[in-house]
């Protein structure tokens, strides 16, 4: 039943957006669509543009029933597996939890918080990404140490990635029953195996409205969520500390305090090397629990040794700022962290400056995207403790503001650097790549902040010898006279110029980078309007090692002209020639018999 | 000199106290549109084609109508039919102009206040489409801010709209045109044409901004309306349709049906072979083309 109030509330309300919010009459059940998309990890469409952006999840949907590739849609950065092959990989991390799979992730906010009873999310291009739906509940009171609202986020529902028919489809898988309202869901997603980008049209929530029982309940949540707070890693959603039941319950005895002589089983025969190997193929919660156990797995599960590589991403909903710093300790040799999609509200700044500080010192690799907490003094810690940084990933990070790029100048190691979407400026980016010799592979994608980014291809091509990849996907302000500087830059493996407007073939640009980065693997010259026949066939010619090359969205090319580089390139693995004017399906489909080794794609859109 | 400055200061304080009185004793309600819409596309002309199609394009000609919470939006543009030499459909760059004003509209990305602007980012959307669209249109575009209960209007090209009260034209759109038959244009050019082809600037478009009350009546429509029919002639109809229950779809069928009668007769003068002769063209008759009428009565937002 809905309160009388509530019923009120809704009629009269002028702000109330009518479209979004529906009542089914029966059931006395509410269901509305996204009010607002709050916070995100990846989008295809540029930052001014509305255009196949991750705000087009929110508000009504415009593209279902109809299947194909639409602007109007929700679409994410990348798919399939051609990101982990590419020259600009990263090294996975051991102990990722095998069940551990998104890739991105979306938030949602609603007009009104309900208890979910269905979510329904409209898949309209290559459906089957959705893995893991949550909830978060925030309560009214603070952290008394941090002053954010505390907030727990709760698995409605998780699943592995599907590669399901290709067809629009509405999405409802069962949820399991939430005990508080909310009004923010979070979607997460895994694109490994489509076979395009997945779009997905709008989010309808359904739910009923809090009940005065429900109201007394939220308030013991309150208390609980406080307990949970407190708690470390080791806490963890019930059925999985139910699971953690059942493996520890495999070894013989029980640890007691009493009886400090207890029987270990056989891993007091083991040699201590083999009972470290056994626990290094643990995932870190797994490595926390065991440690319950007894004394002498609890000995070898805090040492320092087993904690080289820590990947908290796939646990971000439990990572607080007391696990970080309970995970001082055992964190001194601590060589690679990623601590990505860790919210703020969760993690805060002063406890990941803490942590940073004493756990620095040998660290390597620094994967931090998508996280609130990063700010410009924390960017100020990673540099004054951790000399040794080769890779700092901070894509995503929106909260670092003015001049807050500027210390990364010191890692004067640096090797990989991803910003993108981040609000880095000019002076900054010129300031790290004169400081850092080093860089091979540097994500600049959809970074608005810097006006002329012709100097800093400029810089690029005098200071960093050794780049491999380069990612400006987005980027309005390179022009044809960076891409040509950037041609002295003859190691280059990877160049990703997707839908930089102002980069014209006419100049002989691409030539240029061609003939001269005899190494390139892969290419991407997304919507690049003006690039011709000529280009591609230097391209047949020189780039023997080609591996992915993207020319979609371009009227000139001929097919004649695209069956030569599928002919010369014989390392050609993926080539995306969607809305190509000059090649029609049929062709696309004699390719796919012809050159069966290639993943030849060609989206396709319904006229509406 | 300082009794005329008195008297500006006086004059300026008694305004306002004016105008205060007035939105004190007259509670304004919100003012919203009822639309009706209705056209004819040159080739296929079946019969008319009354509003409620989901296609929302007559031939080269589109349009949309939407709304958000503080604005009416409604507009109309004409795909340059020049570009079907090139192989190119005209339609597809005007209907998707169109698609993505309204977008832009139901996301609440644009400020009511300047529809130049929503046709400005419409067509920079246009731009990031993946399918490389190549085409040209004109443009216009009127918000109706509910609250103000002024209409805001932006106008590129020979499209245009009229605003009616009381069976009188109380504003209209002027047409731009660089010469005879060529009107102003919003244009993306194949990469080897850019700078071989007519592309105006958003910044050309005409802007203009008046209140409007209850009761006043909006036309829009493309040129296939505006060449082949009179002003007087379109003000019968409205004045004809005013007190029918659906008195927008009506008049707007109505004149479409007239417009596209017209346009197929070879003795008219149509106001087209008026303008022709201006240009010393010699071309009697109406002028077929695609035909869009937008009508929309200005009324109280209840809330709805």
């Amino acid at each position: 039943m809905v309160p009388k109030f509530f019923k009120n509330f809704m009629r009269n309300d002028p702000t109330d957006n009518s479209d979004s919010i529906n009542k089914e009459k029966k059931s006395g059940n509410l269901f509305f669509n996204a009010k607002e998309v709050t916070d995100f990890s990846s989008q295809y469409g540029g930052e001014e543009t509305l255009s196949y952006t991750a705000c087009n999840l929110a508000g009504r949907g415009s593209v279902f029933p109809m299947y194909g590739d639409y602007t109007q849609a929700c679409v994410f950065r990348t798919y399939g597996e051609w990101w982990d092959i590419a020259p600009s990989r990263k090294k996975p991390f051991s102990r990722t939890p095998p069940s551990f799979c998104s890739q991105d992730y979306i938030e949602l906010l609603f007009e009104q918080k309900v208890h979910p009873t269905k979510i329904e999310i409209f898949e309209t291009f290559n459906p089957g990404c959705v893995v893991k739906i949550l909830a978060c509940q925030t309560s009214e009171d603070t952290n008394v140490d941090t002053g954010h609202k505390i907030t727990r986020w709760k698995t409605l529902w998780e699943g592995p990635p599907d590669k399901a028919e290709q067809r629009s489809r509405s999405f409802s898988p069962s949820l399991k029953p939430c005990d508080f309202p909310t009004n923010l869901i979070r979607l997460e997603l895994c694109h490994k195996l489509v076979n395009y980008y997945t779009e997905l049209d709008s989010v309808a929530l359904h739910g009923r409205t809090p009940t005065e029982e429900d109201k007394k309940e939220a308030d013991g949540m309150t208390q609980m969520v406080k307990q949970m707070d407190k708690l470390e890693v080791k806490s963890e959603t019930e059925s999985n500390k139910k699971k953690g039941d059942v493996t520890i319950r495999n070894v013989p005895t029980e640890p007691s305090d009493d009886s400090p002589q207890c029987d270990n089983g056989y891993f007091d025969k083991l040699p201590e090397e083999v009972i470290q190997l056994i626990l290094g193929f643990l995932d870190v919660l797994s490595l926390c629990r065991v440690a319950c156990t007894s004394r002498l797995l609890y000995k070898h599960s805090y040492d320092s040794l087993q904690y080289t590589e820590l990947n908290l991403q796939p646990h971000w909903p439990q990572v607080n700022s007391v696990a970080l710093d309970s995970l001082h300790s055992r964190s001194l040799f601590l060589q690679r962290l990623n601590l990505s999609w860790c919210h703020q509200n969760i993690v805060t700044e002063t406890s990941f400056c803490r942590y940073i500080n004493v756990c620095g010192k040998n660290l390597r690799d620094l994967y931090l995207s998508s996280c609130s907490f990063v700010t410009k003094a924390s960017i100020h810690q990673i540099s004054e403790a951790c000399p040794k940084l080769k890779e700092l990933d901070i894509g995503s990070c929106k909260m670092i503001g003015k001049n807050g790029f500027e210390d990364i100048s010191k890692l004067k190691h640096l090797e990989r650097l991803n910003l993108y979407r981040t609000d880095i400026r000019q002076s900054e980016i010129l300031g790290i790549i004169r400081s850092c010799p080093n860089l091979q592979h540097l994500n600049l994608g959809s970074v608005h902040g810097v006006h002329n980014m012709d100097e800093v291809m400029t810089a690029l091509s005098e200071h960093t010898a050794h780049l491999k990849s380069l990612d400006l996907w987005r980027n309005h302000n390179v022009t044809s006279a960076g891409i040509h500087a950037l041609a002295n830059c003859t190691k280059l493996e990877e160049l990703d110029i997707g839908w930089c407007n102002n980069v014209k073939s006419q100049s002989q640009c691409l030539i240029a980078i061609i003939k001269n980065c005899l190494n390139l693997k892969k290419l991407f010259l997304t919507a690049n309007r003006t690039v011709t026949d000529t280009d591609l066939l230097t391209l047949a010619e020189y780039s023997s090692l080609m591996e992915q090359l993207d020319i979609l969205g371009n009227r000139l090319v001929n097919a004649d002209t695209a069956e030569k580089v599928l002919q010369k390139c014989v390392n050609l693995n993926f080539f995306d020639v969607s809305f190509c004017a000059g090649i029609d399906n049929y062709t696309v489909q004699q390719w796919k018999q012809q050159f069966p080794h290639v993943a030849v794609k060609k989206s396709f859109q319904d006229r509406q | 000199m300082q009794g005329i400055l008195g008297r500006m200061l006086y004059r300026a304080f008694a305004s306002n106290v004016q105008t205060e009185i007035k939105t004190t004793h007259q509670p304004r309600d919100p003012l919203r549109f009822v639309t009706g819409c209705s056209g004819f596309s040159k080739t296929l002309s079946p019969g008319p084609q009354c509003s409620g199609l989901k296609k929302l394009t007559f031939g080269d000609d589109s349009y949309f109508i939407a709304r958000d919470k503080t604005a009416d939006v409604l507009g109309v543009a004409d795909g340059v039919g020049g570009w079907r030499n090139y192989g190119i459909d005209p339609s597809a760059f005007s209907s998707s102009l169109m698609r993505v004003c309204e977008h832009l509209v139901n996301h609440g990305r644009f400020k009511p206040q300047s529809p130049a602007n929503l046709i400005q980012d419409s067509y920079e959307e246009l731009l990031a489409h993946k399918y490389p669209l190549i085409g040209g249109s004109t443009a216009c575009v009127v918000a109706l801010h509910k609250a103000e209960r002024t209409i805001y209007t932006a106008n590129l090209g020979d499209s245009g709209f009229m605003l009616i009260r009381n069976g009188e034209v109380v504003h209209r759109s002027e047409e731009q045109q660089h010469y005879f038959n060529t009107p102003f244009q919003l244009t993306v050019a194949p990469p080897e044409q850019e700078g071989h082809v007519l592309s105006d600037r958003i910044e050309q478009a005409a802007k203009t901004s008046y209140k409007v009350e209850e009761g006043d009546v909006l036309l829009m429509g493309t040129d296939g309306l505006f060449d082949n029919m009179h002003e007087d002639m379109i003000l019968d109809y409205i004045t004809k349709y005013k007190d029918r229950k659906d008195a927008a779809k009506e008049s707007a069928c109505h004149i479409a049906q007239k417009a596209h009668d017209l346009s197929l007769d070879p003795d008219y003068l149509s106001p087209f072979s008026m303008s022709a002769l201006n240009f010393g063209i010699p071309i009697t008759g109406g002028k077929p083309d695609d035909i869009t009428v937008l009508v929309a009565t200005v009324s109280c937002d209840h809330g709805l």
